[in-house]
């Protein structure tokens, strides 16, 4: 009992050497997948086949002398390791400077897991890989398409997209045979011109500039002597109308006093004389000074009224 | 028989010194229980994790994402236990609405003086250089630097935390590629002066297909475009192009004024005209008429006695003429006479009749006057 007793008085060290052993044992018996990881596991150094096989995330069992190789199985980006922006000739002959990038991750297949850990090993290797298959046939598309279909005024002849697919499915391909890579995404970041060329674009900028700034200025000077014109022109339109309009109402009114007239000729004489009468009553409307023999009629009046006295009285 | 005294001195010191080393052995026993039970705790206590209300927070069991299907995602804003590592792990991902921006086409503006600092504006066009220099090309074949920005919400944290080693290298290139294809379908003018609103949703709705089909847990709310020039060294023949717009516009509503003004003046003479012409049918129908009807009074005195008739009417005309004369001047001449009649003060001229009247004549119109 005594010795039971020492025994239990030393649980502290017992524990800790337990612990310990567990530890070591577990690390040497399981080995953890994680969600965003492919593994596969190694008998000395070499993948066997009963252990070449998707792997679950959680913990799994090993036996002491295997070891596990793993790698990331999410999409991971890039435009190459090198040459990310390259010159390359169109097919009409034009220099361009583009760059690529795409998106990659090892395939969910066992095979494909055990292909890339065999040919690539490493994600430095991969990249590497990768890159030479992007710049080759990168060069390869860009190469075969014209220029006017990478940017173009007619919106639909451009083919961006249809390069990208291209570029896309070369890619992808190889990826997938050589390395088993599956390749997600394919995109074009940057599309321009050798540094040189530059030069002289914005030099062609800067002339078109100048003639569309006078094309500009003409086409105003043009519209406004346009509306100007026409606006006179719908000026002498609308008077002229006017006018015709007025004379009409006035040869009515004409016509009509005319027939008015044909009651005078009774007795044209007196006519005569109404017709003087009015005449002076209009000119002795306005505004004026007249100066007028006084024995002339009507002012006769003014000098001796028995002078306008009728003979016969 | 003489006893030799024992020395007892050095089996005490074995004694004293065995019984130390007990001693301290049972304390270092004491302590490292003591240690065990502080580690056990503490490796417990560290499983507890806050999850902040403006995150996500997944968790992992032997590197495996605990919890069913859909259910992965651990309450925010609480308090919750997980084992600590090696056998757990919490991920934390934003739930805070995310923001990008991007200069990856805009030009090197470092050694301008930072991005505070205005371009400077020059007519020598030098080159840009690949790799420094940012620039989108238009369907124009014009070079176009331009800044833009994405906001997004992470909307299936799952998909965004196992889907991308560096999610925000590849929503950036995946915005980049997206702007870049646009513009190549874009005027330089439509993205600068005529209507940039129009692309910048075109670009959201072309990044919103884009992340759809990549499906990598985003939603696309909102995106920026920034500053936007053509290269340095050419703003300022653009700066010309907007001058010319603006002497254009301010030619072109010169001239809209212009004949707005003369239309509707010559509507006035017009209408004046026609009022003339009526006024002038008015009055001399009436005066006629008038004459007539005097006239058929007179005849019938004149028909009897014709110069008492004439001397009536020539008094009346006397009386009439005279009723407005101011001054009579009688000289001392007695063969003259003058009459001042009919005095006017002179009155305001109207500006709009005048203008109205040159415009009508500077259109040549023969204004008919009535008699």
């Amino acid at each position: 009992m005594a010795e039971d007793k020492r025994v239990f008085q030393h649980w502290p060290v017992i524990l800790m050497v337990l612990i310990v052993a567990a530890i070591f044992l577990i690390k040497m018996l399981t080995y953890q997948v994680d969600t965003t990881e492919y593994a596969i596991v190694l008998r000395f150094g070499e993948p066997q086949a009963e252990t070449v096989r998707p792997r679950a995330p959680g913990l799994h069992f090993k036996l002491p002398w295997e070891t596990v190789w793993r790698q990331d199985n999410r999409v991971q980006c890039f435009e190459g390791n090198m040459g990310e922006f390259e010159e390359i000739m169109t097919a009409d002959g034009k220099n361009i400077v583009v760059s690529v990038f795409i998106g990659w991750k090892i395939g969910s297949a066992a095979e494909d897991q055990l292909m890339f850990m065999e040919k690539l090993g490493d994600l430095t290797t991969a990249t590497d890989q990768l890159t030479e298959l992007l710049r080759t046939y990168r060069s390869g598309v860009f190469g075969t398409v014209n220029f006017n279909t990478l940017v173009n005024i007619d919106e639909e002849k451009v083919k961006l997209d249809q390069v990208e697919d291209e570029i896309h499915a070369a890619i992808s391909n190889n990826a997938k045979a050589l390395y088993g890579i599956d390749v997600e995404f394919v995109g074009i970041r940057h599309l321009g011109f050798p540094d040189n060329v530059t030069t002289d674009v914005i030099k062609r900028m800067q002339a078109e500039r100048q003639t569309k700034s006078a094309a500009t200025k003409a086409e105003g000077e043009a519209k406004a002597m346009a509306i100007r014109s026409q606006a006179d022109l719908d000026v002498r339109k609308q008077m002229a109308d006017a006018e015709v309009a007025a004379k009409a109402i006035e040869a009515a009114a004409e016509t009509e006093v005319a027939s008015l007239y044909a009651d005078f000729e009774a007795q044209p004489e007196l006519a005569k004389l109404l017709l003087r009468r009015e005449t002076a009553k209009k000119i002795a409307a306005n505004e004026m000074i007249i100066i007028m023999d006084a024995n002339e009629e009507p002012w006769i009046m003014f000098q001796n009224d028995t002078d306008n006295q009728p003979e016969d009285e | 028989m003489a006893t030799t005294p024992v020395d007892n001195t050095h089996d005490n010191e074995i004694g004293e010194g065995a019984a130390a080393l007990v001693k301290t052995t049972k304390l270092m026993i004491v302590m490292l229980r003591i240690a065990i039970a502080v580690l056990l705790i503490a490796y417990i206590l560290s499983g507890f994790f806050y999850v902040e209300p403006t995150e996500y927070a997944l968790v992992l069991r032997f590197g495996k994402i605990s919890g069913t299907a859909g259910e992965e995602i651990v309450e925010s804003g609480s308090w919750q236990w997980t084992w600590p590592k090696p056998i757990g792990e919490v991920v934390r991902i934003p739930k805070k609405t995310q923001s990008l921006s991007t200069d990856y086409f805009y030009f090197n503006d470092e050694y301008l003086g930072g991005p505070e600092s205005k371009p400077v504006l020059s007519d020598s066009a030098g080159p840009l250089v690949t790799g420094t220099d940012g620039y989108l090309l238009t369907k124009d074949e014009n070079i176009l630097h331009a800044k833009w920005g994405l906001t997004y919400d992470i909307v299936d944290p799952v998909i965004f935390y196992t889907s991308q080693v560096d999610a925000d290298a590849t929503i950036r290139r995946i915005f980049e590629s997206t702007i870049l294809k646009r513009i190549a379908r874009t005027a330089i003018d439509q993205a600068l002066y005529a209507d940039p609103d129009d692309l910048r949703k075109k670009v959201k709705r072309d990044t919103l297909k884009a992340f759809e089909k990549l499906n990598i847990g985003i939603k696309v709310k909102f995106v920026n475009f920034g500053e936007s020039t053509p290269p340095r060294s050419s703003v300022l023949a653009f700066y010309e192009v907007q001058k010319s717009e603006h002497v254009k516009q301010t030619l072109i509503l010169e001239a809209e004024t212009y004949r707005n003004t003369t239309t509707q003046s010559a509507k006035g003479l017009a209408k004046r005209r026609q009022a003339e012409a009526e006024a002038y049918a008015s009055e001399l129908v009436s005066s006629v008429q008038a004459e007539a009807q005097y006239f058929n009074q007179l005849l019938e005195q004149y028909q009897k006695k014709p110069d008492i008739a004439i001397r009536n009417l020539i008094s009346i005309t006397r009386q009439h003429v005279m009723q407005d004369a101011e001054k009579i001047l009688l000289p001392a001449s007695p063969g003259e006479i003058r009459i001042r009649l009919n005095r006017v003060k002179p009155t305001v001229t109207d500006d709009t009749t005048t203008a109205a009247a040159a415009a009508a004549a500077a259109a040549g119109s023969s204004g008919h006057r009535p008699h």
